[in-house]
């Protein structure tokens, strides 16, 4: 127990004395994999906050991408997944009756969205966790299958589709269009180079071109997916 | 906590979609064509097509609706002793089921009682036989009529 507070003593005085740098700017390039491939590139900015700068709060922009073989697409909009918006849907159970799918053959969708970032430091160890805002999405039509039991003439038919292209971050299935998250730990291996690895959460959405079951057009794929990364430092 | 949250959603979507007054106006304007609406309905020269009754979705709904198509072909929806919670952003569709599949809009405007409505030209009753009293707003369906 003693060994256990001295530890815990001399370890926090050391965090203290260490010196965090009040900015940090770098460039970082993740490779997210497991059923899919998304590598995403980023130019991020964090600011200290307090007397020692060891939390910050940041921004960015990020550049995602995402490829995979057939995934499904479920209905996206919040007032049909669950009657609810924003941070109550992520309390509510959804209405399954209202779920159609579709099984789109192919993904190959980029977005560029403002990135808000969310730190904190230890010596050569930051935690973190930072999202997507808002921005667009690109990327080709794809063709897919549209599945919905309740609708005879719908069901089983080919619907083309493209990514939707605006992107907003309303919490939850509030959210529009593609949108990544990470939570992840990075470890600086010199100054100005280091690694960061973690999970990433992926929000990717398609539109289709005719309206579908429900009146709606919008069709979401939920991802997690872990990651590894090299943040660089030049500044 | 969770469960107060949910409830507390639930009531505030609900109470969205309770807190406007059915429309009382006899005209309304489309997005895609002028549908006439009016209370009054004389069936002298119609032929009835079809004719369905409505039933509760997650609302109440009740009342008949009947097709009627004149000389000329052109038909109307006539609806009878209805009445439907009111809602924001009311619609009646016309679609193949109660999905909202290939739907077509009657109206944008609902009012209890009974009321005739032109059906627009491009509908379909061979294929889109359901009547849809349809939140938009919200996406939810408050109550539908099977025409045969």
């Amino acid at each position: 127990m003693k060994k256990t507070l001295m530890l815990l003593l001399v370890s926090s005085s050391l965090f203290a004395q260490f010196n965090y740098p009040k900015q940090q700017h770098y460039a970082d390039l993740a490779f997210a994999v497991g059923g899919a491939v998304s590598p995403a590139l980023s130019f991020q900015k964090t600011y200290g906050i307090g007397k020692n700068n060891r939390f910050k709060i940041g921004g960015g922009i990020r550049l995602n991408t995402f490829f995979s073989g057939q995934k499904n697409y479920l209905t996206a909009p919040a007032k049909l997944t669950s009657g609810a918006q924003s941070i109550v849907a992520l309390f509510t159970e959804n209405i399954a009756s209202n779920l159609d799918t579709l099984q789109v053959s192919k993904t190959a969708a980029g977005s560029l969205n403002s990135t808000i970032i969310l730190q904190y430091s230890f010596p050569k160890l930051d935690i973190g966790f930072n999202i997507d805002a808002f921005g667009v999405s690109f990327g080709g039509k794809q063709t897919g299958t549209f599945l919905a039991n309740e609708s005879k003439s719908l069901n089983k038919t080919s619907q083309t589709a493209k990514p939707t292209t605006f992107n907003l971050l309303l919490i939850s299935d509030s959210d529009k269009g593609s949108l990544n998250s990470e939570l992840y730990a990075r470890y600086w291996v010199s100054k100005r180079l280091a690694i960061r690895g973690g999970a990433s959460f992926q929000f990717l959405e398609y539109t289709t071109d005719k309206t579908l079951t429900f009146e709606n057009n919008r069709f979401r794929h939920k991802a997690l997916l872990p990651f590894i990364a090299v943040s660089f430092s030049p500044f | 906590m969770k469960t107060a949250l949910t409830i507390l959603a639930f009531a505030s979507v609900l109470a969205a979609c309770q807190s406007e007054t059915i429309e009382k106006s006899s005209t309304t304007t489309t997005p895609t064509e002028t549908m006439s609406v009016s209370t009054a309905f004389d069936t002298t020269g119609q032929t009835l097509l079809v004719k369905g009754t409505f039933e509760n979705a997650v609302h109440t709904t009740s009342g008949v609706a009947r097709v009627y198509e004149d000389k000329n072909k052109k038909r109307t929806l006539v609806l009878e002793n209805f009445k439907t919670d009111a809602g924001p952003d009311l619609r009646i569709y016309l679609a193949e089921d109660k999905s909202v599949t290939n739907f077509v809009q009657v109206t944008g405007k609902v009012q209890n009682g009974n009321s005739a409505i032109a059906i627009p030209s491009n509908a379909n009753l061979q294929t889109q036989a359901y009547v849809l009293i349809w939140c938009r707003q919200f996406a939810v369906l408050f109550g539908a009529a099977k025409l045969k």
